[in-house]
């Protein structure tokens, strides 16, 4: 959208508005004599019409106004909202878009047939088009008729509802002319008035009302500036010329309410009291108002700046937090607490502006159920849940393909015919429910329908069939169902025009982080989407450790700090000479090393408090106090301190939502949008494990890794466990247990065991050459935190590999350590081996050797 | 209740036009032929408006606004008159006679309905 194109602003606004039109056409089928719906499709076509006709789509224009005309006798009542009405409608909504995206659109029968099957509709004849309505002034009218006014025939009530049809009008009489009833004449006319007028007609449209009278009468009309605060009321009084400004002036000295004094000293009467109270509160009022219809449109980019800026405010913003805490200075302790305050807040305003309830997209999704439904002759209640859910704009975008291909899937496979539906004796009309809920810290999307559910004998034997599984292969429900993601597979007798197999919703839901799981063998065909929220979806990088204790305080030591590597332009071949990362840029990273063992507990929930069967939450206490690292601490945990985590047991994903924040650093829910940040598995703990050897991978998002070379292979190291990169330097030999473990190193002043990897994976040992580099990581082995150099032939640099290019380590056909390795990722033509280097250090891992690489692997070239 | 407007107009042609226009936007027409009849047949049924025209035999309409002010019964109700093009000198004599309002020849029908609206509401 640009500001120098009205055109594409048309386009744009458009769209929403045929969305809109859409979506009351829709309801109005099911609620046929709702006038507030048939007012929104009105207003929609009217409006469509309008920016049309502005902006040069005479063509919509055009058509759109017989459209229209045909929606006003609905809204009048002369027509009915009937099927055949909303049916021929909503072909008309199709082709207003087809003349809006391609205005060169020459052919004009489509467009003929359905203005002439709204013709036979209404046969009505077509309303004048209401014009557009100008601005709005607000306008101070005071009025006092001649005494004689009534006795000459006029009516002043009749005027003061002339005036009150011009707009909003605030009127005040003025009484205090009136006199003793003694002397008062009924027929004359006492009262003045003071109308407070908002209207969009033109000055003379007020003076014509009082034309008859204007001659005689004491009229003043003044225009009020209503675009700033309202105000005050002594600003009023003088403005009114009511009150003298020394008055009002004198009046404020005192603390009793201005006017009640104006009143006491005799300067201002009741009822000049009350018409400029009552001027002051029109004013406000519409400035609430207009307040509330306040929006802007941005473009989505300068949200991602905005979202990037306030990232590196965030890590601005804990280094110095760091620094104030390392000083005595009490006054910049003070600012730093406020700036830490203040820049929390950003972040969650700035966070909170991008996102949009997930029924925006839902709402699309009916037009397809009603179009399909009608096509295959079956009959579809859509039954939407949760559409208040909130999600990032772009993941909604993303989500919105995969959605529709599972829609179009389960009507066109999953739901009956009728005939079959009654035959099973089910309910004739086939359901659909589209849910979204907010699960742990993800929001859970699901599409679950009433039909045949899926046919696991078939399924098997399908894949026996396409040599995805061996004869006879026993797999549970899970994964037999998780083939359907395969590309190409389908069991439909035929793959037909609207659906094929799953494959089209697998990429989308990696990029999403997303998990698309089959549920249920029989009865009903689930199909769920899972896409992570960002926002509150930030992954411990410290659990792939396997450690949940460290989890609990991961997101204070890494907010955001590869995004900010690149952008401060520090991305860079880490050659010769190496590159230390710990650094001021690093503080969390700095202070990790510094910690203790947290003192969270990480107590499963799901009996006694809610049932969590999709997500695996957990609810984690933390000693209070910061990141709760003090283990001896006993206080009872608050609202800051609990955190509820998520585990996923299938995608060995860990996640953290916060319910109250911490102080002292960055949100862990903090996401940047937009991209991905580095999902971590979840802890090694043992039923995690066990079930992680039967899952495949599930590293779904993209990696910040270094890649580094182990006898020509590319290696990977996700770069949260990298704290420096070493030239080679003296090794002390030690007698180890561990063959691989070959010495130890002084890395400024603290003994590190180095081990070359090359033995580890059955390489042979070479002597160092110019580029053979020392990698420092920090990592968890078997719980405890140790800091392991490893030897690499060379090492390349930092990059990231992208969420679409991670793929699962292949499982079939594969002989080497899937253990070892966190994922394979893809970057152009060549495999990343992402190691799991927690792994490859355990003791408890019984085999000491080996890893094959078995480079003819199928599954991998075809990735 | 509907209300009840006397015209009155030299011009049947005139007469006629009001008549057909006021009658079609909901009000009862009384006609009378110049001053005189009007005022006769203003004092045998007192209506809600009189339109008059100012340049008629017999009574003119100066003369017809000063006697309707003088009844009563006619304190209050609106006098509308008839005048062409902008006669300046006219129209405040009539107003000082008592007239309400006016109507300046020639118009249409919409300006007459609305006057008549404004005057006596619909």
């Amino acid at each position: 959208m640009s500001a120098s194109d009205p055109a594409a602003t048309f386009r744009q606004e458009a769209q929403e508005l045929l969305e809109v039109l859409e979506q009351a056409l829709l309801d109005l089928e099911h609620a046929p004599g709702d006038t507030d719906l048939v007012d929104s499709a009105f207003r929609a076509l009217h409006t469509i019409k309008g920016s049309g006709a502005m902006f040069g789509f005479d063509a919509v224009a055009g058509f759109t106004h017989h459209v229209e005309t045909a929606f006003d006798l609905v809204r009048k009542g002369k027509v009915d909202a009937s099927p055949g009405l909303i049916a021929v409608a909503l072909s008309a909504k199709d082709r207003m878009r087809l003349l809006i995206e391609h205005p060169e659109t020459t052919d004009t029968a489509a467009g003929d047939e359905i203005l002439l099957a709204l013709k036979l509709i209404i046969e009505g004849a077509p309303a004048p088009p209401p014009a557009a309505e100008p601005p709005s002034t607000t306008w101070r009218i005071h009025f006092r008729l001649a005494e004689n006014a009534m006795a000459m025939g006029t009516n002043p009530l009749l005027l003061l509802d002339e005036l009150r049809s011009l707009g909003t009008a605030t009127v005040t009489a003025l009484t205090d002319a009136i006199p003793k009833l003694d002397r008062l004449v009924p027929t004359d006319c006492h009262i003045g008035w003071d109308v407070i007028l908002s209207t969009s007609k033109p000055r003379s449209a007020i003076e014509d009302v009082f034309l008859f009278v204007i001659d005689e009468a004491e009229l003043t009309i003044t225009a009020i500036d209503t675009a700033g605060e309202a105000d005050r009321l002594g600003e009023i009084l003088i403005d009114r010329g009511t009150v003298r400004p020394e008055v009002v002036a004198s009046a404020l000295a005192s603390q009793l309410p201005l006017g009640t004094l104006l009143v006491q000293a005799g300067d201002l009467n009741q009822d000049k009291l009350a018409a400029a109270l009552a001027e002051q509160e029109h004013v406000r009022a519409g400035a609430r108002a207009a307040k509330a219809a306040d929006s802007i449109r941005v473009p989505a980019e300068r949200l991602d700046e905005l979202m990037d800026r306030v990232g590196e405010l965030m890590i601005a913003q804990s280094r110095l937090t760091q620094v104030a805490a390392g000083s005595s200075d009490v006054q910049v302790k003070a600012v730093a607490e406020e700036i830490e305050r203040l820049a929390v807040e950003l972040r969650d305003t700035t966070m909170g502006v991008r996102t949009l309830p997930i029924g925006s997209l839902f709402g699309r999704f009916r037009r397809l159920v009603h179009d399909l439904a009608q096509e295959l002759g079956k009959q579809i209640e859509l039954t939407t849940v949760g559409e208040e859910t909130e999600l990032d704009k772009t993941m909604i975008e993303r989500l919105n393909d995969p959605l529709i291909h599972l829609i179009r899937n389960a009507i066109d496979h999953g739901l009956e015919l009728p005939d079959a539906r009654s035959a099973a004796s089910k309910p004739v009309a086939g359901h659909i429910t589209l849910s979204a809920r907010h699960a742990g810290a993800e929001v859970l999307v699901s599409i679950a329908d009433d039909g045949s559910g899926l046919d696991r004998a078939r399924i098997q034997a399908r894949a026996e069939e396409q040599g995805l599984l061996s004869p006879g292969a026993k797999l549970s429900d899970g994964e037999l169902f998780q083939i359907l993601f395969q590309p190409g597979f389908s069991t439909a007798r035929e793959v037909t025009s609207l659906s094929g197999g799953h494959q089209p919703v697998r990429p989308r839901r990696r990029h999403g982080r997303g998990q698309a799981r089959h549920r249920g063998p029989a009865r009903q065909d689930r199909r769920r989407q899972r896409a992570g929220q960002r926002h509150h979806g930030h992954a411990a990088p410290a659990a792939d450790a396997g450690d949940h204790r460290r989890a609990a305080g991961a997101g204070r030591r890494r907010p955001l700090c590869a995004a900010a590597v690149r952008r401060r332009g520090m991305r860079r071949t880490l050659g010769r000479g190496g590159c230390a990362f710990a650094g001021p840029q690093f503080p969390q990273r700095a202070r990790r090393s510094r910690a203790v063992p947290a003192a969270a507990r990480t107590v499963p929930l799901g009996g006694a408090g809610r049932p969590l069967p999709e997500s695996g939450d957990r609810v984690v206490w933390r000693a209070p106090g910061r990141a709760g690292r003090r283990p001896g601490d006993r206080q009872p945990p608050d609202r800051h301190q609990i955190a509820v985590e998520t585990t996923q047991r299938h995608g060995n994903v860990l996640r953290r939502d916060h319910p109250g924040r911490r102080r002292g650093g960055p949100d862990p829910r903090y996401r940047r949008a937009g991209r991905f940040r580095p999902g971590a598995r979840a802890p090694a703990a043992g039923r995690e494990l066990k079930e992680r050897s039967m899952t495949t991978w599930n590293g779904g998002h993209s990696l910040e890794v270094l890649t580094l070379a182990l006898q020509g292979e590319i290696f990977a190291l996700e770069v949260t466990h990298v704290r420096e990169i070493l030239d080679l330097v003296p090794i002390t030999e030690v007698p180890n247990s561990q063959r691989f473990l070959n010495g130890l190193i002084n890395v400024r002043g603290k003994v590190v065991p180095l081990a070359d990897l090359r033995l580890k994976f059955g390489m042979e040992p070479t002597p160092p050459t110019i580029d053979t580099r020392i990698v420092v990581v920090e990592v968890e082995v078997d719980g405890d935190p140790v800091t392991v150099g490893l030897r690499a032939d060379k090492v390349f640099e930092i990059t990231e590999v992208a969420a679409a290019s991670l793929e699962e380590t292949p499982r079939i056909g594969m002989r080497w350590r899937s253990e070892f390795i966190r994922c394979i990722g893809k970057r152009g033509s060549e495999f990343i081996v992402v190691l799991d280097i927690g792994r490859i250090f355990s003791r408890a891992d019984p085999r000491e050797t080996a890893v094959s690489i078995d480079h003819s692997s199928p599954q991998l070239t075809a990735a | 209740m509907t209300k009840t407007i006397l015209c009155v107009d030299d011009s049947a042609s005139i007469r006629q036009m009001v008549k057909l226009t006021l009658a079609g936007a909901g009000y009862q027409v009384v006609q009378a032929v110049d001053g005189a009849e009007g005022l006769a047949k203003a004092r045998e049924t007192v209506v809600n408006l009189v339109v008059t025209d100012l340049n008629m035999p017999v009574m003119d309409g100066l003369g017809l606004i000063r006697e309707l002010r003088k009844l009563t019964s006619y304190r209050g109700v609106p006098i509308i008159f008839l005048t062409t093009e902008s006669d300046a000198g006219l129209k405040q004599q009539a107003k000082a006679a008592g007239a309400t309002g006016w109507i300046t020849k020639p118009f249409q029908q919409e300006q007459l309905v609305s006057v008549v609206r404004k005057v006596i509401g619909p």
